[in-house]
């Protein structure tokens, strides 16, 4: 099992690297001196990719903490899209707000390496400190505009209830060292499948405080108070990033947790999980349906979208597990995209991120409403879109694991929220913009991200199927 | 009762008490100096456990060091803001159910299932077992708290620094 | 817990001491309280004041930054007593650290957080008035 090689680790390495070249870049850079930091950022992601593609069905393992088997280096690859097309969106934004583009770049790279990290760790002590890398990332991120109290407000309220969720967290693998003698999750498998019949609570403690860090992390009901606020507070791209790349990131260290180590006891979590799955579809969905606020709106929409992934944990048979990567992927893109629009449609006066600034939008730019409608539809899981088939794939495997409760629930919530999400399209399209300010041209690099996401959601409902088979491969090697 | 037994006794006591002093009190300054004590009877603890390298660690970086920056970050805080911050605790009644709930829990599982007693057999010197398990077994997580430390001094110093 | 009596002993004489000096002068000193001698600090920079100076936010930057370096040097000390067993891989392994960790050092030195006297700020204002 042990290998010295640091293979496995290879893609998080060039994207730390990276992040390092930007904070030295940032700090020899001569007073209003203009660096191409966002390009040396793209240059180490790829690096990543190409890294990635090369570890595949290689199940590298690198000084026994970092497993790069299919099912991190899937994740890896989304998560590696996400930081792309942020940076791509970014370009844009940060010369138009002003942004400090060397600590901006150097912490979305920080915070991908920890990302990356968290979803190849196989040592609960590297998922934590992947997760404190990519938490102190974001919540800079979260606050970047530090002229604007309600973005520092943000901030810090996602800092303090981030901390403490952490402090679940630590509490919980504390309990855990303490019962298995390892950090190790190969070795604490071992051991709680060894201890399946023992009945012993102390596991059972150490499960609920691993559960509620991670709760909080994927912003699951009750703990999701911090999302809205932070995700209304921070820079549209920022919160693109954030719900999706932190999602995607604690997801992955969810189910390698609680699918492989704590599989034995699945009876005991999986009601847990379900009354999570419940409450956060229920609860994002209809909140969200109340919001006037575009961002706020979409951070319910995805407090609503982590309820699904959740379903497709609580029904943990293949189907499930493959509908879990896919899913993330095509939320991944669809969501970062529709943050992306909002992002590109402000100006440093203005967020414009309210509903009724979205009024008559198709007459002032037709191209932009058309991009943000494809995600809006893909969000509301309608077909042909990615959302639709990745919807389709998390309800027909709860109803094949006998889930039929959770799976009435999220059809649901998904058609209520196609009321929400149409809103926006309608108001784009049937109303004449009133007093139209004209939104600052768009830059090629961030269209290009645009219509390249968006080409991505329609060919993932159309043709999902070598996704998904390369989701269901990637899934097959571990658990 | 052996000595170890009673010093026990006697650290839970000082840590619980200085603990809720810390929450409790409305002063922020004596909120951070019961802090001190809390992290100082931490480092009783670990020395208990013959962790002496931990204990001075404990001293050196947290009574030290993280109550150093504590009273930084009030004295500065207050200067920016002009007048003297009182701690607002609200919810303290709610707050106490829960965390009795939770100790309730945790300590009625302990009780039931307790944790093996016997220490792990650890090598003549602790402090050198843990260069070389840090150097080796955990050499990874060694250096991405490096990269941590680094994102952290990134935002702490662009939230912190003076406009330019 | 044998060889820690000394130690205790010193905690023991230490509180002590302070304990019956505060006591004394509690006892004996005079009780006069003035505004100034209740201040949390009776000397240093008083503890409110202007929200414009924001010179003070830089004693809190360096604490922070002599923590974080703190940490790396509470590093050294059990590398330093694993040193024999731990050879080359262990050096190169810490170096590494050690170079991480100075990228943050070169940054936070050429953002002046470490420049202190009137020279560098008045440094600064020529750079913002050329710029």
């Amino acid at each position: 099992m042990f290998s010295s090689g640091i293979d496995a680790v290879v893609p998080m390495l060039c994207v730390t690297l990276a992040a390092l070249a930007v904070m030295g870049a940032e700090a020899f850079r001569a007073r209003g001196e203009q660096l191409p930091l966002g390009g040396l950022g793209v240059v180490g992601l790829v690096g990543a990719a190409i890294s990635a593609v090369l570890l595949w069905n290689r199940n590298a393992v690198s000084f026994g903490v970092v497993v790069a088997d299919n099912f991190g280096l899937f994740v890896t690859l989304v998560l590696l899209l996400v930081a792309l097309l942020t940076i791509m969106f970014s370009s844009t934004v940060v010369r138009r707000d002003g942004l400090p583009a060397g600590e901006y770049y150097a912490l979305v790279l920080f915070a991908t390496a920890g990302m990356i990290m968290m979803a190849t760790a196989n040592d609960l002590l590297v998922v934590f400190i992947a997760l404190e890398i990519l938490s102190i990332a974001v919540y800079v991120l979260t606050g970047i505009r530090r002229d604007d109290s309600r973005a520092i407000e943000a901030a810090f309220k996602y800092f303090l209830l981030g901390a403490f969720s952490s402090a679940f967290f630590l509490y919980g693998i504390a309990f855990t060292y303490g019962l298995a003698g390892s950090t190790r999750l190969d070795r604490v498998g071992t051991y709680m499948a060894a201890q399946s019949m023992s009945g012993n609570p102390l596991i059972l403690v150490a499960l609920g405080l691993l559960l509620v860090g991670f709760a909080f992390k994927i912003s699951a009901v009750p703990f999701h108070m911090w999302t809205p606020d932070a995700y209304e507070g921070a820079p549209a791209v920022v919160t693109g990033f954030m719900s999706t790349g932190v999602k995607a990131a604690a997801f992955a260290a969810f189910a390698r947790v609680f699918l492989s180590v704590f599989e034995p006891f699945s009876g005991e979590w999986a009601p847990l999980v379900w009354l999570l799955a419940a409450a956060t579809m229920i609860l994002g969905t209809v909140v969200g349906v109340a919001q006037s606020n575009l961002k706020r709106m979409l951070a319910y929409s995805s407090i609503a979208h982590g309820g699904y992934l959740l379903v497709g944990l609580v029904a943990a048979n293949q189907v499930g597990k493959a509908a879990i990567l896919f899913y993330l992927l095509a939320y991944a893109v669809t969501n970062l995209a529709a943050f992306g629009v909002i992002a590109l449609l402000g100006t440093r006066e203005a967020a414009n991120d309210e509903l009724r600034d979205y009024a008559g939008l198709w007459h002032t730019r037709p191209a932009l409403a058309a991009l943000m409608t494809v995600c809006l539809l893909s969000l509301g899981g309608l077909p042909p879109t990615a959302g639709f088939i990745g919807k389709w794939y998390i309800f027909s495997a709860a109803v094949s694991a006998g889930y039929y409760g959770l799976a009435v629930i999220g059809v649901l919530t998904s058609v209520v929220s196609v009321f929400f999400y149409l809103r926006v399209v309608v108001m784009m399209y049937m109303t004449d913009r009133p007093a139209a300010i004209a939104p600052p041209p768009v830059s090629a690099v961030a269209m290009a991200a645009l219509v390249a996401s968006i080409a991505a959601i329609i060919a993932l409902g159309i043709l999902p199927t070598p996704v998904l088979d390369f989701a269901a491969q990637s899934i097959a090697t571990i658990f | 009762m052996t000595g170890d037994v009673l010093a026990f006794w006697g650290l839970a006591l000082l840590l619980v008490g200085s603990a809720l002093a810390v929450v409790l009190s409305k002063n922020l300054f004596h909120a951070v100096l019961w802090l001190a004590l809390a992290l100082t009877g931490t480092a009783g603890v670990f020395l208990l456990l013959e962790a002496e390298f931990l204990a001075a660690i404990q001293l050196l970086l947290y009574a030290g060091g993280i109550v150093t920056i504590v009273v930084f970050a009030i004295v500065v805080t207050e200067r920016l803001v002009g007048e003297r911050i009182s701690q607002t605790s609200r919810r303290i009644a709610g707050g106490a159910v829960v965390a009795a709930a939770l100790l309730g829990l945790i300590v009625s599982a302990i009780v039931e299932r307790p944790l093996a007693p016997a220490e792990p057999s650890i090598g003549a010197d602790l402090t050198r077992t843990i260069g070389e398990l840090v150097q080796t077994r955990f050499v990874l997580p060694f250096e991405l708290l490096a990269v941590l430390m680094l994102a952290a001094l990134m935002g702490a110093v662009y939230f912190a620094r003076p406009d330019d | 817990m044998d060889g820690w009596l000394g130690v205790i002993i010193m905690i023991a004489l230490g509180v002590g001491f302070a304990a019956v000096m505060i006591g004394l002068s509690l006892l004996l000193g005079p009780h006069n309280p003035t505004p100034e001698k209740l201040a949390p600090y009776e000397c240093g920079m008083p503890a409110v004041g202007s929200a414009r100076e924001r010179h003070s936010v830089k004693f809190y930057l360096v604490a922070m930054i002599f923590l974080l370096f703190d940490i790396e040097v509470a590093f050294l000390y059990p590398w330093a007593v694993a040193l024999r067993d731990l050879g080359w891989a262990g050096f190169v392994q810490l170096v590494t650290f050690f170079l991480i960790l100075s990228v943050g050092y070169v940054y936070v030195w050429r953002k002046g957080v470490l420049d202190w006297g009137p020279a560098a700020r008045a440094g600064r204002h020529a750079a913002r008035r050329a710029a």
